[in-house]
Order: structure tokens, then C-alpha cells, then sequence
């Protein structure tokens, strides 16, 4: 392979790398935008201790 | 030379609310920390969501005992009966006007927890595949019979570490007994 094949190879390879990078990074943000509002759903106007309340501790 | 004395507990335990806490590939969800992570009122629900939110992006597993089903229902249910009757909401469990929120609430919680199920690979284990165990928990290491269901639920088909608030966990065994909970 002459070097200038390998520049085009080892450019290529890296564009894929970012490009599936940039991927995971778009998964791992909406999973945490999808989370956070999953769990910013349940609002009630008190708390508990759930060891005593429901495990009676 | 031998050092003298008991040798050096293996327990490992992590508290969920550092940053640095680091992860394995698989974990058993407890109910103490499910109701932290998923109603907002909770003392520990911002720290308990950052958690989640890291075992989201490291790819962790969850593994939970489908009593965590119930105890979420009952939760959600005491949670109502307290918001109308603060101070002794034991006594009100036969109110029937706390009865509506107490469903909205019920079905608020399962939704969100099914929702948060769908951004993990998770197991779901039967309280009856785990049965012939809890016996022999409780009866080594003392724990009621809620914290042995979710312990054995942890220990097979191989050990897993234990997200929890609940102090019980800590009669285990420490060889072999992973924990992560809050600092407190």
C-alpha cells in the first residue's frame, strides 16, 4: 500500500471512529434526557422512609 | 508475620452519590433505592437519579426481584395516605377518600419504573425462583424476610452487587457481598 493509501485508510478509519463516537455520545444523551424525565414524573407532597414504613424497621 | 486477629472484612462497600464509585456489569436494584430514584419528594432522589443515569451509560445490567412490584405499589399507596393525613396516616389505611390518589399514585410509579426499565437490559426474577433460599438467609444472617428475597434474588444464578438504602443488607456476609448505598 503506498503512503499516500494509508493516509487515505488511517483518515478514513478515524472519521469512522468520531462518527461512531459522536454516536455513542448521542445515544448516551438521549437515554439521559429520556431518564431524567422518567424520573421527574412522580411528584407527591411528602417523602417516607421506606425501611420503616414498609419494611417495618 | 501473621497479623493477629480477625482478617480484613472483603465487603465491599460504595456509596451511589460519588462520582467515582466504580461500576460492575451487573446490579440488583433494591426498593429502598427505587423509590429514592423514581418520586421526587424523596430525600436522596437527585443523588439516586445521577446514579442511575451513570449505570445507563456504562451499559450496566439490572437485575430486580418482582416483590420490588409490590413494594413500589405499597410505597405509592402509604405516600398518599400521608400527604392527607400527615401525622397518623397508620390509622387511615381504611379512608376511602385517600383511596383515588393512592391508585393515580400506584400507577404513576409502575409507568415511571417500566419507563426506566426500557433504557437498561434488566432480569426480572419471580419471588418463587428464589424461595428455597430465603430460608437459610434469614435463619444465617438474620435478615427479615423482604431483605432475603432480594438478597437471594442478588445471589443466583451468580453474586451481584446490591443498590440500597436499607441498612439490612448489611448482615450479610461480608465475603463475596457487594454494596452500593448513600453515604449516610
Amino acid at each position: 500500500m503506498s503512503s499516500s493509501s494509508k493516509a487515505t485508510a488511517s483518515k478514513k478509519m478515524s472519521s469512522s471512529k468520531n462518527s461512531s463516537g459522536k454516536a455513542s455520545a448521542a445515544r448516551k444523551a438521549s437515554a439521559t434526557r429520556g431518564l431524567r424525565a422518567a424520573t421527574n414524573k412522580v411528584q407527591a407532597k411528602t417523602s417516607i422512609n421506606f425501611s420503616r414504613s414498609v419494611r417495618g424497621k | 508475620m501473621r497479623s493477629k486477629g480477625r482478617p480484613p472484612s472483603t465487603r465491599q462497600v460504595f456509596s451511589f452519590e460519588s462520582a467515582d464509585t466504580p461500576l460492575p456489569e451487573e446490579v440488583l436494584l433494591d426498593t429502598s433505592y427505587v423509590v429514592e430514584m423514581l418520586i421526587v419528594s424523596q430525600p436522596l432522589h437527585a443523588a439516586a437519579v445521577n446514579f442511575l443515569i451513570r449505570l445507563a451509560d456504562e451499559g450496566v445490567r439490572i437485575r430486580f426481584s418482582s416483590m420490588l412490584e409490590l413494594e413500589l405499589a405499597v410505597t405509592a399507596f402509604q405516600i398518599a395516605l400521608k400527604e392527607n393525613h400527615p401525622k397518623d396516616w397508620k390509622r387511615f389505611r381504611h379512608d376511602g377518600r385517600a383511596r383515588p390518589r393512592a391508585g393515580r399514585l400506584m400507577t404513576e410509579v409502575s409507568e415511571a419504573w417500566k419507563t426506566v426499565l426500557t433504557y437498561f437490559e434488566h432480569t426480572r426474577v419471580d419471588v418463587e425462583d428464589v424461595m428455597d433460599d430465603v430460608p437459610w438467609l434469614m435463619s444465617n444472617y438474620g435478615l427479615a424476610s423482604y431483605d432475603a428475597v432480594h438478597a437471594a434474588t442478588a445471589r443466583q444464578p451468580d453474586a451481584v452487587g446490591i443498590v440500597t438504602t436499607d441498612v439490612g443488607f448489611c448482615s450479610l456476609p461480608a465475603s463475596g457481598t457487594t454494596i452500593f448505598t448513600d453515604s449516610s
